[in-house]
């Protein structure tokens, strides 16, 4: 009962948002987790089926060369899912996960995607994590992702 | 239905003679040639079997090279990441770009004599090539992907390592396929970034992309040039049952990864011996990696009969090595007081000597700037220092970072003044080593929690071309550099040494004193390995520049210098000579 009425607070918070994403800070590399101010998690339906759908060519097109099509990574590149995606981003927000692959990849081109691809993308790497779909789309605004943690398991922390 | 035919075969004839110019009077490239190169050439990656990178030209000396003017600059493929090592033979360079792409230059105005570009140059006989790609193009400048190091060149061909696992072999005269052998599934992750080398006839080359758990290990092959005939394949590593099998604790061959075999080696005419290095062991860490012993034959130098493939000898540099810290960079072939020396340095910063005869041990330099362990100079036994063997989720201090001291911008020797001169990056980093899944097709490195941190002797620079005195290991002199020195060193007869920093410059300096004599900015980053040759009694320099390069080239100036900007693209060579 709880984690629905969350989810009706998140589509509620996430439809009325303006796109400030392109002001998003910097981060730098990521570090110990920190967690943030979260009030949802990764586990509330943070993306749409849709979305994580069209992020499937955006992560083909632009991602698999080094994290390859089963986003395990490769010996430069580490993996987006599982323990070794978790071990690096657990308890962090998603908005650091958003702007650091926005701010840093593709490694040869930085930030050279539309925001939208971005967004695609990260809810594919969510998709491929075991997270939930859920009836709204994720968009690009800070106050929201840096709400929404990344964690193991539902309820968890 | 025959005009058909006919018609479609004049067709293709007709393309074929378009596209593909010809490299006049070409003479086959021997087996002496590549032993005894002409002064003018540069037919091996490193100019000589011993990998010294050295030219002995002296048209450019120390007292004119403040001269050097740009001859010609040709601009390469921006597909994928730029690290070429260009071959000159007769006038022709022979350039590998990314992605499988090889082109024939005249040397002296970089005009096009041909190009080889897969999945879209015909074999010799017509038919279609098999594009050298699998992978979406629009990202395949990413870390580590779409490299073509080097190349090789061997009686009337071309040979390269394709980043879908084939050796190929182009005809040096038209640019057209001959043979494609493929050695590894690529879907496996198998691929490879470096070039064979020709030994005996026979042409050497070595696999990478063992990162992920799988059926089959990494592996150096020789193949038949003529054919693509595989005609040996040794493992880089060691299997159960076999010697030294005992050494990755008791895991199974599909957990034993690592041990790439991703750089090019050297080879010795009077030992005749080939001399391959291979890489850590995967996952880095001994805590994730659940093995305990020293995972032979990683972090090694393997001396290989070229004709059989027979492992003759091995040195293991780091045994269980656990942070990282790769030794798989060029072997340098020294003689040293008549002992025959092969010279090597890993992203540890310690120049080790052993004797490439037989593999036995000489000395170790540690040059100071790491805090991982202790060698003892006259043993060669390293000790881990308290506290810095990985934990699994403990962070952990540690100078270098895994992008290491020395990558593989190849260091370059001068029989002048007995120095290697090598490309250095200053680098720490804050980690934490987390875990993989010991599944099929999980492992990998390993996660790590990283925070890159500037060295705290670095004085605030990422890059140093540093020469080292070969028999006492002292510093001879040191140039320090905002930016990583991001080119593999150049040597010449001329007294100069050439290199490049990320920041755009290209650097000569009198071999002797480390002043600098003449430098240049260039589009962006310095990036590859710069060659001396002679075309029509005039010596040149080329310097490769570009994106791609792995963690040098990339994290680290971003974090660490990020107040510089280079261009992410601009995939190109510069030609450089004095003036008329």
């Amino acid at each position: 009962m709880r984690t629905r009425l969350r989810r009706v607070t998140l589509s509620l918070l996430l439809s009325a948002t303006a796109c400030g994403g392109a002001s998003a800070p910097e981060v730098t590399s990521p570090g110990p987790a920190a967690a943030p101010d979260a009030s949802f998690s990764v586990w509330d339906g943070v993306y749409a089926a849709a979305q994580a759908g069209r992020g499937v060519a955006q992560y083909a097109e632009a991602c698999s060369s080094c994290h390859a099509e089963d986003l395990r990574g490769n010996s430069n590149a580490p993996s987006l899912v599982g323990v070794s995606f978790l071990f690096v981003w657990e308890g962090r927000s998603l908005e650091e996960l958003f702007t650091t692959i926005r701010t840093r990849m593709p490694t040869n081109a930085p930030n050279s995607l539309p925001v939208s691809s971005y967004l695609d993308i990260v809810a594919y790497i969510l998709e491929r994590n075991g997270y939930p779909a859920g009836s709204s789309e994720m968009e690009a605004d800070p106050a929201v992702l840096s709400r929404i943690a990344i964690i193991a398991r539902e309820g968890g922390a | 239905m025959k005009r058909l035919l006919l018609g479609v075969a004049v067709a293709t004839l007709c393309v074929s003679a378009q596209a593909q110019a010809q490299v006049d009077g070409f003479r086959p490239v021997t087996e002496n040639m590549l032993r005894e190169p002409a002064p003018e050439d540069w037919p091996n990656w490193r100019r000589t079997d011993n990998a010294w990178g050295y030219s002995p030209l002296t048209q450019i000396t120390t007292d004119n090279v403040g001269q050097l003017q740009l001859a010609w600059s040709w601009a390469m493929d921006d597909t994928g990441g730029q690290e070429a090592a260009p071959l000159v033979h007769d006038g022709v360079m022979y350039l590998p770009s990314p992605r499988g792409v090889i082109q024939a230059l005249d040397a002296a105005t970089g005009d096009l004599l041909w190009e080889y570009r897969p999945g879209t140059t015909p074999r010799v006989d017509g038919s279609p090539t098999t594009e050298n790609s699998g992978l979406p193009q629009g990202a395949f400048a990413g870390v580590g992907r779409g490299v073509q190091k080097n190349i090789a060149i061997y009686g009337d061909m071309i040979y390269s390592a394709t980043g879908t696992a084939s050796i190929v072999a182009v005809d040096a005269r038209t640019g057209l396929q001959v043979w494609e052998t493929q050695t590894a599934d690529p879907a496996l992750g198998y691929f490879y970034t470096a070039g064979p080398i020709v030994a005996e006839g026979v042409l050497v080359t070595g696999i990478t992309g063992c990162d992920r758990f799988k059926e089959g290990v990494c592996f150096i092959t020789g193949h038949d040039p003529r054919t693509g005939e595989e005609l040996w394949r040794t493992s880089t590593v060691a299997l159960p049952g076999e010697p030294g099998g005992d050494t990755w604790s008791d895991l199974p061959p599909e957990f034993r990864a690592g041990s790439d075999a991703w750089i090019a080696g050297s080879y010795d005419s009077q030992t005749g011996l080939v001399y391959w290095a291979t890489s850590q062991a995967k996952p880095w860490a001994r805590a994730v990696r659940g093995a305990a012993g020293d995972a032979l034959y990683t972090n090694s130098s393997l001396a290989l009969d070229p004709q059989t493939g027979e492992l003759v000898w091995y040195y293991q540099y780091l045994p269980g090595e656990t942070h990282d810290m790769d030794e798989v960079f060029e072997s340098v072939l020294i003689d040293v007081d008549g002992r025959p020396s092969l010279f090597k340095m890993g992203k540890l910063g310690i120049l080790w000597q052993i004797d490439r005869a037989t593999g036995e041990f000489i000395q170790a330099t540690d040059i100071g700037y790491q805090n991982i362990l202790d060698v003892d100079r006259w043993s060669g036994r390293i000790t881990y220092r308290p506290g810095m063997i990985p934990e699994m989720g403990v962070e952990i201090s540690m100078c270098p970072s895994t992008s290491g001291f020395k990558s593989w911008r190849a260091m370059a020797y001068s029989p002048q003044t007995e120095v290697l001169y090598i490309p250095i990056t200053f680098n720490c980093e804050n980690a934490t080593f987390g875990p993989t899944e010991q599944v099929l097709g999980g492992g990998g490195t390993g996660p790590v929690r990283r925070i890159n941190t500037p060295h705290p002797a670095s004085g605030g620079n990422l890059g140093e071309l540093l020469a080292l005195d070969i028999r006492s290991g002292e510093v001879v002199w040191r140039h320090r550099t905002r930016s990583p020195i991001n080119t593999a060193a150049l040597t010449t007869a001329g007294g100069l040494v050439f290199a490049g920093d990320w920041d755009r410059h290209m650097y000569a300096y009198d071999a002797e004193t480390g002043d600098i004599l003449w430098q240049s900015r260039l589009p962006t980053s310095a990036q590859g390995f710069p060659i001396s040759y002679m075309v029509g009694g005039r010596q040149y320099v080329a310097m490769p520049v570009g994106s791609g390069g792995s963690s040098w080239s990339t994290m680290l100036p971003r974090d660490l210098i990020p107040e510089m900007r280079r261009p992410n693209n601009g995939n190109s060579i510069h030609v450089f000579r004095l003036p008329d």
